[in-house]
């Protein structure tokens, strides 16, 4: 058990006992909780380490498009929190980074065709893949399947239209945020999109283990 | 006092229910790590 979730457990078990709840609504508050803690933790990582870099909107829109993909499509999942902390961190910091970087060489043309190349495998995915669920949360009802492989569309069509009205803004304005706001979704997508596949649980396995051991490691040597 | 505590508990209990049903009807956790969903959530 990690350090939040025995928080999160604790916490549960006073509350519990102080209403007199019984069992399965401490579970319930235990994991409710966690899932606040561990969520608002990961968010305000991606915030915190992307100030640091100068890009904290960046990398927390490339995070919460993920995210919000995530909810319904599922996908790879980090063995402890810690490290799907820190590989959340990652995956949206460096890519906005190198947007920061880069950002003045992004044409509309780029964006669109990157966005339209994008969408489309994202939706061919979806609808081969989605949901992936985990061992800790597995899906079994077919009709729960398809309501959430519907809606993992309906946020990739809402995704779709925040991305061209973005582009549309920066066409009519010239501001080249918005340029950059609309890549940051095509980014967030793709890599949401990934984690569904078979090589992005590969990787992510993989980086899961390196990880785990280059901490354990560490961990002996001090 | 106590009786305040007492509301400020049932306002923490509820809104984490809140947060367990809403993950409960997703594929997943919003983020990477899926902890294991207690079992009166899990659907048969």
């Amino acid at each position: 058990m990690s350090r939040v979730e025995y928080i999160a457990d604790q916490m549960a078990v006073k509350i519990a006992a102080e209403l007199q709840l019984d069992e399965d609504k401490r579970a319930v508050m235990a994991y409710g909780l966690f899932a606040f803690m561990h969520m608002s933790l990961c968010a305000l990582s991606v915030i915190v380490v992307g100030a640091l870099f100068g890009v904290p909107l960046e990398a927390f829109l490339i995070s919460l498009t993920a995210s919000f993909l995530r909810k319904s499509s599922g996908g790879a999942h980090a063995s402890k929190p810690w490290i799907c902390n820190a590989e959340g961190v990652i995956i949206s910091v460096v890519p906005a980074i190198l947007l920061g970087i880069w950002h003045y060489q992004l044409t509309i043309y780029l964006v669109f065709i990157t966005g339209v190349i994008a969408f489309i495998w994202a939706y061919y995915i979806t609808l081969k893949l989605a949901p992936v669920d985990s061992p800790g949360k597995p899906i079994k009802k077919q009709a729960t399947r398809e309501r959430l492989k519907k809606r993992s569309l309906l946020i990739l069509n809402v995704y779709v239209v925040i991305a061209l009205v973005s582009l549309l803004v920066y066409y009519l304005t010239a501001n080249r945020l918005f340029l950059k706001y609309s890549f940051c979704i095509v980014i967030g997508v793709i890599w949401q999109v990934f984690t569904l596949t078979k090589t992005g649980h590969l990787l992510l396995n993989s980086a899961d283990v390196f990880l785990n051991n280059l901490f354990k490691k560490r961990g002996r040597e001090s | 006092m106590k009786h305040l505590n007492h509301k400020v508990l049932m306002v923490i209990a509820a809104v984490s229910t809140i947060f367990a049903s809403l993950v409960a009807t997703s594929a997943c956790f919003w983020a990477g790590y899926q902890p294991e969903e207690p079992k009166c959530l899990r659907e048969e």
